[in-house]
């Protein structure tokens, strides 16, 4: 299954590779819970949503990169997929990050499209581009099933 | 603007907003949630001209977005926030929605903006 038209042209970069949409639409969580492995709560600064206690409640990519560091993730330099590792990749535009994926044990990602459905998808730059979710700056790994 | 129905008390008013402020508040919210769908940070929802006029409503958008959380329960707590200065919901339910749509929609009828769940002729 793809997404609806209207959607699938918010990304151009979208059918460079594979992609299927992977669950209903639903705003009951984000992109960044869902990279940390949550479905039930939308995580961001703001007042309203869920966001880990002594982070500071910024929208900056720092404060991302301090919210998976407290997941067990540290920085790693390369998206391809490393046998043992779980991945994440933080997306900004300047110093504004706007999306987090995860990567899956086949090696694909999985993006939560903010209010939309979460994607499966190949390659990151699905869902890069300048007027969407500018480009990966950060990188970031954990031992799968962390003890 | 307020509408009394005959004899009934003052402190019972319930807001009704001009149909064409409604009408407009609807084609507003509908365009703000299918142009920024993709968006997780409300920084950049925000942004969007649709919000930003349903904002410069100021009070009248309180009773619409309350009534619209009832019809078609959306993430507008960070819009009443904005407009309201309040925040109702409470911490341990910071990010679930059912619990946020449930402590706007109490506080909507504390505040007498939406009608009490007696007003409605329901229990």
């Amino acid at each position: 299954m793809t997404l609806e038209r209207y959607k699938e042209t918010r990304f151009p970069y979208l059918n460079r590779g594979e992609y299927r949409v992977t669950s209903p639409e639903t705003w009951r969580y984000n992109c960044i819970a869902w990279a940390a492995g949550d479905a039930t709560s939308w995580w961001a600064p703001t007042a309203e949503d869920y966001w880990p206690a002594a982070i500071p409640r910024e929208v900056s990519v720092a404060s991302f990169r301090a919210v998976f560091a407290a997941l067990g993730y540290s920085e790693c330099a390369s998206p391809e997929l490393e046998s043992g590792f779980e991945k994440v990749a933080i997306f900004a535009k300047d110093d504004f990050p706007t999306h987090a994926a995860r990567q899956l044990e086949n090696g694909n990602w999985t993006s939560k499209l903010g209010d939309w459905q979460d994607i499966e998808h190949q390659f990151l730059a699905a869902v890069s581009g300048p007027f969407m979710y500018g480009e990966v700056v950060l990188l970031l790994r954990r031992p799968r099933n962390p003890a | 603007m307020l509408l009394n129905k005959p004899g009934q008390p003052d402190s019972l008013a319930q807001p009704c907003p001009d149909d064409a402020l409604a009408a407009r508040f609807r084609a507003l919210a509908d365009q703000w949630k299918a142009e920024t769908g993709m968006f997780s940070l409300h920084e950049q929802k925000a942004q969007h001209p649709a919000y930003r006029e349903i904002l410069a409503m100021g009070d009248q958008a309180i009773p619409l977005i309350l009534r619209e959380l009832q019809e078609r329960p959306y993430r507008w707590f960070a819009a009443l926030r904005e407009l309201t200065g309040e925040n109702p919901i409470p911490p341990e339910a910071a990010g679930q929605f059912e619990p946020g749509v449930a402590a706007w929609l109490k506080w909507g009828r504390e505040k007498e903006y939406i009608p009490g769940k007696d007003d409605a002729g329901t229990v």
